[in-house]
């Protein structure tokens, strides 16, 4: 009799919802039959539902890190709500007849075989590789090029007159034009110019300046990716070279990485092993998208990767919301998509293991060990206006603190008597965390703006061995307020447990 | 190397990009900053760099002005962040000592209680959205049925007092409830953005907070006091009853003429709680009402409530007042009010002199607001009053009340007080007759044994019995005594009547503040302490089964005394079935 974890189930849930109806199937005895085969590799049930007849339900486990689910309802969910059950009701040990498998599913075991020996074959053999459309990448390339010069204009015509004037009228056209970038394929260019115009709607709701810094800093990237968008493009279509390339641009102009290509490029490791540190939900205003994020640890190399699943609001109910996942993913290959240190990671097919001390243990040895060589890194990646603001480290601690200094917001000096200000400022006191690593560098402990506060709940905890000895983990960003790297925790590595902060 | 001219450049573009490039060659204070960079250019390449593309940008003949100001623009953020430091380097010598985070001692149970929680759940509670609402409550539940050690995580305790600030009655109860099951480790939260939570919210917490931690985060309260105002303000006065050195600070707030009556009313009654001299000497010539005092636990309270209210039974037995006023009436009922668990050695004076003005108290001016049948006083009592029937007296219900609350509370701690009220009950119902019999009666439960109670007070069941075919209750002072005993809330689960009953308001001063912002739950929930009145006399079944027909006899008989003797409850039922007396 096969073994499945709750862990395992609830990361092949779709969603919450259908996990707590297979809850239900399962509390109200809804299967009339449990069938599993003699080599245990399929598993089969006949279930009660609201339809005539009763539903069939199946999993496949000939290949171990990708179930095949199929059912006979007409939910569009996989695995749909009866598939879980099936599996709950594995995971409640109930006793399962042994069967004949049906010759349907012994056909689609053949069918898929040949399909995959097929591929095999194919990425063996070069030839057989895909072409790629020269005629369309070029009228594509160009049309982008076009694009990008609208752009560029429209960023020129927009700082003549200034952010200022970026009022209620302007901001409707300057919404139309950015629709129009969708036209010229530039799906990223499009997103900034959405960002920017909500900056603006939110700086005329609350007319708090931050909007603008936040602005202007789109604006930047935005000219960034243009300038360098077009000598990319420019050089593609003169060298006549049409392929995907591992550079980052091709993702930022709306290019979609395939897992073939990804192997294709090299950018795979096999026989990965990965374990979550660190995972949330975050909806993206500009692009009307949830998106899963979660950051995990290589337990063989120490790298952090990261993964983000985008869920758009309008087809939300239909993709997989990813979850938090507590034990450690095993993966026959793993695709890294090209970038800097915090490469984005995928993968087809994965298998759970549980964590234990040990590992955790050795998680914690391969976390970095000296924050400036740590600051080092993170700093010749965010100087890259093209590169995400931060970046996600783990990092040896010897010990996690406060101090208590003298506030350094307050009231202008020219609005307040002498006397006042200096009753005011021997009063006024702020609490800084910091942790500081074998060597005695410290880092300033501090939640980054528009993110999730986090160093708020690390200075609550109450246990004190937290704070000693551990291994932080968490984004790790330039603070333009007093000029200094600074960390937001995410999580704190120890061997008992890895205590989540960010969520 | 002083990198404030680069900062002083970066601020001066982020300017010019809000203002325009079109006017940026008239922008004296960029140029002023671009001149400070002139001496770096010297430095490195890419300060010259920034240098040029400045020269160009301020000078008259640039083409793409805009698009070259976010290129500086690009430039001067990369050096600034390449030049970002630590906030020390291993290097420095003297760095401040960081203080230690978490406590000594409490890694065990951290550990213990730590669970493999989803993202989702935090995400859910994260923030206040009415909205969300159904689905917090829903999670809640299924929480605390399938894995409620998942509560007891304390970084649960954020979602916990997240739950504080929630519409829902429901949901913000059982943040409290598990607020205060995870003990002194919910303080911290309690009070992390306390001013960035919602009114609403900042109330429960402190009402947590005082459960939780009294006086030990008097700090909090104070530091929080100037920051807040209306109910927060008021219950932060409150909470600073707990800490004596808080008395300057309270006596501050009553003799300010400024201050607002609701603060004055909050810092008085915290006032009642503290023994200290400059608080008793402003009370012995404050102008404002005593009955602020109610529920202090401080002898000196009590005394000053007692004699303004003999003072008034004074002037009522001297004919200068006429009690049939309703401003009287307001004033006795509410300093009796005030008395409410309070001591005072005047206690047997205070009652004796009630009971000899009695017949005067009871007439009722007013008809259509009967005093003793407000709102508040039938909370207190529990006693259900038919405006049309025979009704307890002022005098005797406050001696019943009285009795039961301070005899539960006190009879252990200082035996000789409650004895000496119980004699003075005990007299008063000899020389005034049976409308003190259910005073008496309750101070016999507290003070005698059970058959001695029954021996003496079974007699007076035949006393103004209600008839068979009434189905309202009437008065009769056994009966309703006998109905209090056990007295079953039905919202939480049963409790021992008299001490539930009088312990759960100790710690309030008035019922309304209970009802508009005061948590119900926590007063369902109190620790109900040792109860102290005897045993149950089993002949009682006898004489109330003689008495079946009767509907309040049979509804006392199923709800209250049940437990007692559940076998011999049911075979008297069957028998009255049998007899055709009671139906169903």
């Amino acid at each position: 009799m096969r073994k499945v974890t709750q862990q395992q189930i609830m990361a092949l849930a779709v969603n919450a919802t259908a996990l707590n109806n297979a809850r239900k199937i399962c509390s109200g005895n809804k299967f009339i039959s449990h069938l599993r085969s003699e080599d245990d590799t399929f598993y089969m049930g006949e279930c009660k539902g609201s339809g005539k007849s009763n539903y069939t339900v199946s999993v496949d486990f000939i290949e171990e890190s990708a179930p095949v689910f199929r059912c006979t309802c007409p939910s569009r969910q996989l695995p749909c709500k009866h598939g879980l059950a099936l599996l709950l009701e594995m995971e409640a040990g109930k006793e399962f007849q042994i069967c004949e498998i049906p010759q349907d599913i012994l056909d689609k075991r053949a069918k898929k075989e040949a399909r995959e020996a097929k591929k095999a074959e194919a990425a063996a053999d070069p030839q057989k590789k895909k072409k790629v459309n020269k005629a369309a990448r070029s009228k594509k390339m160009k049309k982008q090029l076009e694009g990008l010069a609208m752009l560029e204009k429209m960023i020129a015509e927009l700082l003549d007159n200034g952010l200022g004037t970026m009022g209620g009228v302007s901001l409707k056209s300057y919404r139309e034009l950015a629709k129009q970038l969708g036209d010229y394929y530039l799906p990223e260019p499009l997103n900034l110019m959405n960002r920017l115009i909500l900056e603006m709607e939110k700086y005329q709701e609350d007319w708090d300046n931050a909007h603008y810094e936040n602005a202007v800093q789109i604006l930047v990237r935005l000219r960034a990716l243009t300038k360098k968008a077009t000598v990319y493009l420019s050089e593609k279509l003169e060298t006549g070279n049409m392929e995907d390339d591992d550079s980052i641009l091709y993702e930022e102009l709306g290019g979609i990485w395939t897992l073939e290509r990804l192997q294709e490029l090299g950018l795979t490791k096999a026989d990965a092993r990965l374990v979550q540190l660190a995972f949330s939900t975050r909806y993206d205003e500009a692009t009307k998208e949830y998106v899963d994020v979660g950051y995990f640890m290589d337990a063989d190399k120490g790298e952090i990767h990261v993964t983000y699943n985008y869920r758009p609001v309008k087809v939300r109910q239909r993709i997989k919301e990813e979850d938090s996942i507590f034990d450690m993913i095993k993966i026959p290959l793993l695709h890294y998509y090209p970038g800097g240190i915090n490469q984005r990671v995928r993968w087809d097919k994965w298998t759970l293991e549980p964590l234990n001390d040990e590992l955790r243990a050795h998680l914690m040895q391969m976390a970095q060990s000296d924050l400036a060589l740590m600051a080092k890194q993170v700093k010749n990646q965010i100087k890259n206006t093209l590169s995400e603001d931060s970046v996600a480290v783990a990092i040896q601690f010897r010990r996690i603190g406060k101090l208590v200094l003298p506030s350094t917001e307050s009231t202008p000096a020219s609005l307040k008597q002498p006397k006042e200000q200096a009753a005011e400022a021997s009063m006024k006191q702020t609490i800084a965390y910091q942790l500081e690593d074998a060597a005695g560098n410290r880092i300033t402990l501090r939640d980054k703006k528009g993110e999730k506060e986090t160093v708020s709940l690390l200075a609550a905890l109450s246990a004190r061995s937290l704070f000693e000895n551990q291994v932080l983990f968490g984004m790790v960003y330039y603070d333009a307020f007093d000029h200094q790297l600074c960390m937001q925790p995410y999580s704190i590595l120890t061997k008992k447990a890895i205590v989540r902060l960010w969520n | 190397m002083n990198l404030q001219p680069f900062y002083d450049l970066r601020d001066r573009l982020q300017a010019a990009a809000k203002a325009g490039s079109n006017l940026i060659t008239e922008d004296f204070r960029l140029k002023r900053a671009a001149e400070t960079i002139v001496p770096f250019a010297k430095v490195s390449a890419v300060f010259q760099k920034i240098e040029q593309q400045l020269n160009t940008l301020l000078g008259p003949s640039c083409q793409d002005r805009s698009l070259l100001l976010l290129d500086t623009l690009a430039l001067v953020d990369a050096v600034l962040v390449t030049q970002g430091s630590l906030a020390a380097t291993a290097a420095e010598k003297e760095k401040p000592e960081l203080e230690p985070l978490g406590k000594e001692g409490a890694d065990e149970a951290f550990f213990q209680n730590y669970q493999d929680i989803s993202s989702k759940i935090f995400r859910l509670f994260a923030e206040t959205d009415a909205k969300k609402e159904k689905e917090q409550w829903k999670m809640l539940k299924e929480i605390q049925e399938q894995s409620p050690q998942m509560l007891k995580d304390e970084r649960m305790m954020k979602c916990l007092v997240s739950c504080l600030n929630a519409d829902d009655g429901n949901i913000n109860n059982w943040g409290q409830y598990y607020l205060k099951e995870n003990g002194k480790n919910s303080i911290p939260f309690l009070e992390e953005n306390f001013s960035g939570a919602k009114e609403k919210g900042k109330l429960y917490r402190l009402c947590v907070l005082e459960e939780m931690a009294g006086g030990e985060e008097n700090a909090f309260y104070l530091e929080q006091l100037p920051q807040n105002k209306g109910k927060v303000r008021e219950k932060l006065l409150e909470c600073l009853r707990f800490d004596k050195s808080n008395a300057k600070v309270i006596l501050s707030i009553l003799e300010n003429k400024k201050e607002q009556a609701i603060m004055k009313r909050a810092a008085a009654w915290a006032s009642g709680f503290m023994d200290d001299a400059e608080i008793q000497k402003y009370w012995q010539t404050a102008e404002i009402t005593p009955t602020l005092l109610k529920g202090s636990p401080q002898s000196w309270a009590g005394d000053v409530v007692a004699d303004t209210l003999l003072e008034l039974m004074r002037k009522i037995e001297a004919d200068k007042i006429e009690p049939s006023s309703l401003n009287e009436q307001e004033q006795l009922v509410e300093l009796y009010d005030a008395l409410w668990e309070c001591k005072t050695e005047r206690m047997p004076e205070i009652m004796r002199s009630l009971a000899a003005q009695a017949e005067r108290l009871k007439a009722v001016p007013n008809a259509e607001r009967w005093i003793w049948s407000d709102v508040e006083i039938e909370d207190r009592t529990h006693v259900a009053i038919d405006k049309k029937s025979a009704h307890p007296e002022l005098a005797s219900l406050f001696m019943e009340n009285y009795i039961a609350g301070i005899a539960d509370g006190e009879i252990e701690e200082d035996r000789e007080y409650v004895l000496a009220v119980v004699e003075a009950i005990t007299d008063i119902w000899k020389t005034y007759g049976e409308m003190y019999l259910n005073a008496a009666f309750v101070a016999a439960i507290f003070t005698k044994p059970a058959a001695e109670v029954y021996e003496e007070f079974e007699t007076y069941l035949e006393l103004e019995l209600p008839s068979a075919a009434s189905e309202e209750w009437g008065y009769q002072p056994i009966l309703r005594v006998l109905n209090r005993l056990n007295y079953h809330s039905g919202f939480f689960g049963g409790f021992d009547g008299y001490t539930y009953e009088f312990r759960r308001l100790d710690r309030t001063y008035s019922n309304r503040r209970i009802k508009k912002h005061g948590p119900w739950k926590e007063d369902y929930e109190a620790s109900i302490p040792k109860r102290n009145s005897c045993g149950f006399d089993l002949r009682w079944y006898d004489s109330l089964f003689a008495h079946s027909e009767i509907p309040m006899v049979r509804e006392i008989l199923q709800e209250r005394l049940w437990r007692y003797d559940t076998d011999r409850l049911i075979e008297a039922y069957d028998k009255l079935k049998k007899d055709k007396k009671i139906e169903g």
